[in-house]
């Protein structure tokens, strides 16, 4: 390992975090996609000196931010009589004074670097249950749930056709089943124009 | 009311014909989640709340204790056969449990764990039962500032016995408590953080977020991780110990039980620290110490004891105190609040049947979830085979119609999707979702004692420390914090959660 520009003060205690098991080879890691280094490899070096808590760092203090800035015409009262704006207030600064300390020793120690994501079943299963929330009030159960089967499909290895319409066929009828038949639940099962 | 006469009350309860059959079927469905790899105990439960909405409170807890205890057994088979954490607080069982599987005694391994877990969940029952009434006494004399420095005292334990960085885990425990200002405040009426959407003027409801946070960002994690195909698993032979093992298990058991039981009480404690605290405990007083990691009985039992008696044993500030020792217990009071249920020490007195009918319920569930598991070990194998590819997408949809059936509202649904996005860009910062669900949960409470504490004492901040009980929940709380930043504590905490 070629020498560091700094001295290695303290390893950051982000490292000893267990990591969830082997891990082979990530699935779905758009290729190219940048600043992809997994623990392990040496760890990138711009920006910061541990990318990770950088980013961590970054986004609890724009949380934080974005509390304040929200909050910021709130009224906080007294302490004798906290109002409304008093707690969003104090969590916001709070928030502020956490993310700067992560991003500070991020930009001191070195530590893990960004991990590598996997794109396609975060997008695949986002978009999945994005298309079901538009789907079950207007389309209905069935052709919502068949969507969510369909998309969600996407995420992982793709099933072959027969096998894909097998399992949403029975997931549809088992949801139908479920939570219609059995729990009585008002959903509507298909759309508008099938049956008011 | 003496302890016998509670408990029977209790098992007249959870006895009943409904209320025996929510435990076995919550003991059942949640070994069944928990088996999936990557599902842990907290993921599972976050799943299945939306199967306990329609049931009496009684029912709803007790099916929801049972899942929770079938998920940790159910994570532990994972463990055992395919060398697989579900959760943290499995993965010291992977070391031992793993090695003995591959040596051709699985079985005797998953018999192990089974054994050592119910006499862990025996014991710290009973412990529930007799400390939980003193301790609830004690919380009834608090006022406020006590409310408020014992949250601040569980949400800084929470911080501190966890593992990963302090400084991030109150980060996010600050972000579960703005999460949890979302909507219109009940002081003032004024509504917060609603972006303009009369959707968000009742706050964030809890199922989204913790479907969302640990349900979805565990299923796109397991995806990135597996790609949909299946396991291979160990075979398993035997099931039943030898005496020699049996020799060498039970005094392990015994410790393990003590130990997890111990650290389950303190607030953060919980699952994990109990397993690694009595892993080492046992390679400590072992005469045989080269021995772990390749095939000790003694490195399943005893962790799978502690575990099972810690994960137990956070009921009793969660019951007594009203205050979620972790992310689990944070899930168990939002079911609760679901029900109408206010979680604390009121319970005992006000609804006596509820609070002995689940802690009877929990007797009764360990039991079942031993007959259960040891001849049904055969189907966890082969639900273990089957290709995720098949799993994701019922889970899936399992997750999204719970959610939406909660109010019927599909914007529950967008919500949790969102919540998925973030937990899983927060799981690859290596910040846990954990600290922010009980934030989440304390944060109304908290808001609360705060306003009020500070209305009693006119203004004064000082209350919280002049207090006696008050200042002294600080003072610990202060504690653990200087003694976590404490260099040589920190680089021995730091090993005690790194992987082998």
């Amino acid at each position: 390992m070629p020498s560091l520009p700094f001295p290695n003060l303290r390893q950051s205690s982000s490292v000893a975090a267990p990591s969830r098991g082997p891990s082979p080879a990530p699935f779905g890691t758009a290729p190219g996609a940048p600043r992809n280094a997994t623990v392990g490899e040496r760890p990138l070096r711009i920006p910061g000196r541990a990318p990770q808590d950088l980013a961590a760092g970054l986004l609890i203090t724009s949380f934080g931010l974005i509390a304040l800035w929200m909050g910021r015409d709130w009224p906080t009262g007294t302490l004798a009589y906290v109002q409304s704006g008093f707690f969003p207030r104090m969590i916001g600064i709070l928030m502020v004074l956490a993310g700067a300390m992560v991003t500070g020793r991020s930009l001191l120690n070195h530590g893990a670097a960004l991990p590598s994501w996997g794109w396609r079943p975060l997008l695949g299963v986002t978009a999945a249950v994005l298309a079901f929330a538009g789907a079950v009030e207007t389309l209905g159960l069935v052709p919502a749930v068949l969507i969510l089967v369909g998309l969600g499909n996407l995420a992982g290895q793709p099933l072959r056709p027969v096998p894909l319409a097998l399992l949403g066929g029975v997931l549809a009828v088992g949801c139908v089943a479920l939570f219609v038949w059995g729990l009585g639940l008002p959903l509507r099962v298909w759309p508008l124009w099938v049956s008011p | 009311m003496d302890l016998i006469g509670n408990l029977l009350l209790g098992l007249s309860v959870s006895l009943s014909p409904d209320n025996l059959l929510l435990c076995f079927g919550g003991a059942l469905i949640g070994t069944l989640i928990g088996v999936l790899p990557g599902l842990g105990p907290t993921a599972t439960v976050a799943m299945l709340l939306p199967l306990t909405f329609h049931l009496p409170p009684v029912g709803a807890l007790i099916m929801l204790a049972g899942i929770f205890y079938g998920s940790q057994y159910g994570g532990s088979a994972t463990a055992i056969l395919v060398n697989l954490p579900g959760e943290s607080s499995s993965v010291v069982t992977c070391l031992d449990g793993h090695a003995m599987a591959r040596q051709g005694r699985a079985g005797v391994a998953l018999a192990t764990a089974a054994l050592a877990s119910l006499f862990a969940g025996l014991a710290t029952t009973v412990l529930i039962a007799v400390a939980g009434p003193p301790l609830a006494g004690v919380a009834l004399a608090f006022g406020p500032a006590e409310y408020v420095s014992l949250m601040l005292l569980g949400l800084i334990g929470a911080v501190t016995l966890a593992h990963g960085s302090v400084v991030k885990a109150i980060a996010m425990i600050l972000l579960g408590l703005l999460f949890s200002m979302v909507g219109t405040d009940v002081n003032s009426g004024d509504t917060r953080f609603t972006f303009g959407l009369p959707q968000l003027y009742d706050g964030i409801d809890f199922v989204p977020l913790a479907m969302g946070l640990f349900g979805l960002a565990e299923i796109i994690a397991s995806l990135e991780q597996t790609g949909g195909a299946g396991r291979t698993t160990a075979p398993i032979a035997s099931l039943w110990p030898k005496r020699e093992d049996i020799r060498q298990a039970w005094p392990a058991t015994v410790r393990g039980t003590v130990m997890g039981a111990l650290l389950g009480i303190l607030p953060g404690g919980g699952a994990t620290l109990g397993s690694f605290a009595a892993y080492s405990l046992e390679k400590k007083v072992s005469r045989h110490p080269e021995r772990f990691g390749q095939g000790a009985i003694e490195g399943v039992a005893a962790p799978e004891a502690a575990n099972n008696a810690a994960s137990q044993a956070c009921f009793i500030p969660m019951l007594s105190l009203g205050i979620p020792p972790n992310a689990i217990m944070a899930l168990m009071i939002g079911a609760m609040t679901i029900h109408g249920i206010t979680p604390g020490p009121q319970i005992m007195a006000k609804q006596p049947e509820l609070f002995w009918g689940m802690i009877a319920s929990m007797l009764i569930g360990n039991v079942i979830l031993v007959i259960l598991n040891l001849p049904m070990i055969g189907l966890w194998v082969r639900l273990l085979r089957v290709p995720y590819g098949y799993l994701f997408p019922a889970i899936l949809v399992f997750c999204c119609i719970g959610t939406y059936t909660l109010n019927n509202s599909a914007f529950n649904v967008l919500l949790m999707a969102l919540f998925g996005v973030l937990g899983y860009v927060l799981r690859k910062l290596d910040c846990e979702p954990a600290p922010l669900m009980l934030g989440f949960v304390l944060g109304p409470l908290l808001e609360e004692n705060l306003g009020r504490a500070l209305l009693l004492s006119g203004g004064d901040p000082t209350v919280f420390a002049t207090r006696p009980i008050s200042g002294s929940l600080l003072a610990v709380a202060a504690l653990l914090l200087l003694v976590m930043v404490m260099p040589a504590v920190r680089r021995r905490r730091d090993e005690a959660f790194k992987d082998e």
